[in-house]
């Protein structure tokens, strides 16, 4: 249920009691199952975001005004000033605990973040400080953290995951014999940086989950951080370009798996952003390699990455989510997840110089059987997602149609097809999922 | 003291202490350090962090 309906039910639950309609005790259950989350709500995070957003604008722009005339200890002082002035009113908002509103918690916060960030940067431009941007980025993002961590602040929580990100892929794009010599190990540090959101967010349990802008967000950054550290593997190791093509699918195996509760589990897919991310990205990965170019540099990507120390990290964090995904009977992830296992396979099986036609029909095939099982297990009581399914099998079609040697007009006729098939079968699914009044989780 | 306030005070030296550390080296450099004068043509760079300067 989304949380507008645990809300809805929360507001219900005390009449239904006093009606007898349900015991005390069954009362306390349904609102313990369906806890409604203490965000605060999207309405009062965007009020605190915009407010913070605007008054932090506001206060750069004021001291940019005529700073060239400013002596330096003023300067200081203007750098300074903000920076102790927001926290003196995090301090307060921090001592009332639980009687402060979320959007003073998200407000206060992110005025301190600002003013933070204010403070670094115009240290840096007063002593005119050497150095890459990135060093400001990273240290903003670590003396900001603990923020997120103590008011609860989602909106210091996305930036900070946002920044991290940024680093992440900035320090990536200094990694080899073009870059800067000094760039970081992204590899140690990025994973490391993400875990510094677990104390909000904490762990598989996630007892207080982050809110559906969090969760995309960190579903997302996560992504792309992984990808980062993915392109930066292979050439700290020396290794080759190509093991990036496989190392990404492994990342994005690793976010499509991430372990959840039962209760998790039976969440809805739009609640479930690394689901849907991780699963949209790597069945794309797919679809690529189901051409014979690709498909060849992803079987010898696979040789190279399996030198890689980060290759074998990716594969035991993939092998341990795997486990818990089966121990949950999470089925259709999990035949989603399979797909990065092809081009291990074929290369344990095909020869170094082999064509990557072998790989490229394996994953048509491949692809084909996962959507058939995707749809197969909505329709025998289990989790599945249909209307993906079926989405996976119209774009094969068209891919493969669009190779083919038909005519244009076989083509076009084959098209319209198509579509009216797939918006066939959407209206099919949406009729029976009313008659069984259940929604789709993966 | 709670763990949250103990973690603030923290996150709060934490963020004087990073620019001040910035500040403390550079103030050491103009009160210690030997000025040396370059002749030098401005092209008139600037920079969003380190302001106007000149790349010498």
């Amino acid at each position: 249920m989304s949380a507008r309906h645990n809300r809805w039910l929360t507001e219900q639950l005390p009449d239904w009691e006093r009606d007898g309609i349900i015991t005390a005790e069954g009362a306390g259950r349904l609102r313990e199952r369906y806890a409604v989350e203490a965000t605060g709500g999207l309405v009062q995070l965007i009020i605190g975001a915009i407010g913070g957003l605007l008054i932090g604008t506001g206060l750069v722009a004021v001291l940019a005004y005529n700073w060239d005339d400013f002596p330096r200890w003023v300067r200081l002082l203007l750098a300074f000033g903000p920076l102790a002035g927001t926290q003196v009113a995090t301090w307060f908002v921090l001592q009332r605990a639980e009687e402060a509103k979320p959007w003073q918690r998200e407000a206060a916060s992110l005025l301190q973040t600002f003013a933070a960030g204010a403070a670094l940067a115009l240290v840096s431009q007063i002593y005119h400080l050497p150095g890459h941007w990135t060093e400001l980025v990273f240290w903003w993002c670590i003396v900001s953290l603990p923020l997120a961590w103590v008011l609860k602040s989602q909106a210091v929580a996305i930036a900070y995951l946002f920044g991290i990100t940024i680093w992440t892929l900035a320090e990536a794009s200094e990694q080899g014999p073009w870059g800067a010599a000094d760039a970081a190990d992204i590899r140690i540090w990025f994973p490391l940086l993400l875990a510094g959101i677990a104390p909000l967010w904490p762990g598989p349990t996630l007892r207080e989950r982050p809110g559906a802008s969090g969760r995309f967000v960190l579903a997302a950054t996560t992504l792309l951080g992984l990808f980062a550290v993915a392109a930066s593997a292979g050439v700290l190791s020396g290794g080759e370009r190509q093991s990036v093509f496989w190392l990404c699918m492994l990342s994005c195996v690793s976010v499509l798996l991430f372990p959840l509760t039962q209760q998790g589990v039976s969440e809805p897919l739009q609640r479930k952003p690394q689901v849907v991310l991780g699963g949209l990205v790597l069945i794309g990965l797919a679809l690529v390699a189901s051409y014979e170019g690709p498909a060849r540099s992803l079987v010898a990507g696979v040789r190279a990455a399996l030198v890689l120390p980060w290759c074998w990290f990716l594969l035991a964090v993939v092998i341990c989510f795997g486990v818990f995904a089966f121990r949950r009977q999470r089925y259709a992830v999990l035949a989603v997840a399979g797909l990065a296992l092809v081009p291990l396979l074929a290369a344990g099986v095909l020869a170094r110089d082999a064509s990557g036609w072998p790989v490229a029909i394996a994953y048509s095939l491949v692809l084909l059987v996962t959507a058939i099982g995707l749809i197969a297990l909505e329709f025998l009581g289990r989790q599945g997602a249909a209307r993906i399914g079926a989405a996976l099998i119209t774009i094969l079609v068209i891919l493969r149609m669009a190779d083919a040697d038909f005519s244009l007009l076989s083509k076009g006729l084959a098209f319209i097809c198509i579509g009216a098939g797939f918006l066939g079968f959407n209206l099919f699914i949406s009729r029976r999922r009313a008659a069984v009044s259940g929604d789709t989780a993966i | 003291m709670r763990p949250a306030t103990f973690i603030f005070l923290i996150a709060v030296g934490a963020q004087w202490l990073v620019p001040l550390a910035g500040v403390w080296e550079q103030e050491q450099i103009l009160t210690q350090g030997t000025i040396v004068r370059i002749r030098c043509a401005a092209p008139d760079p600037y920079d969003p962090l380190r302001g106007r300067f000149l790349a010498v």
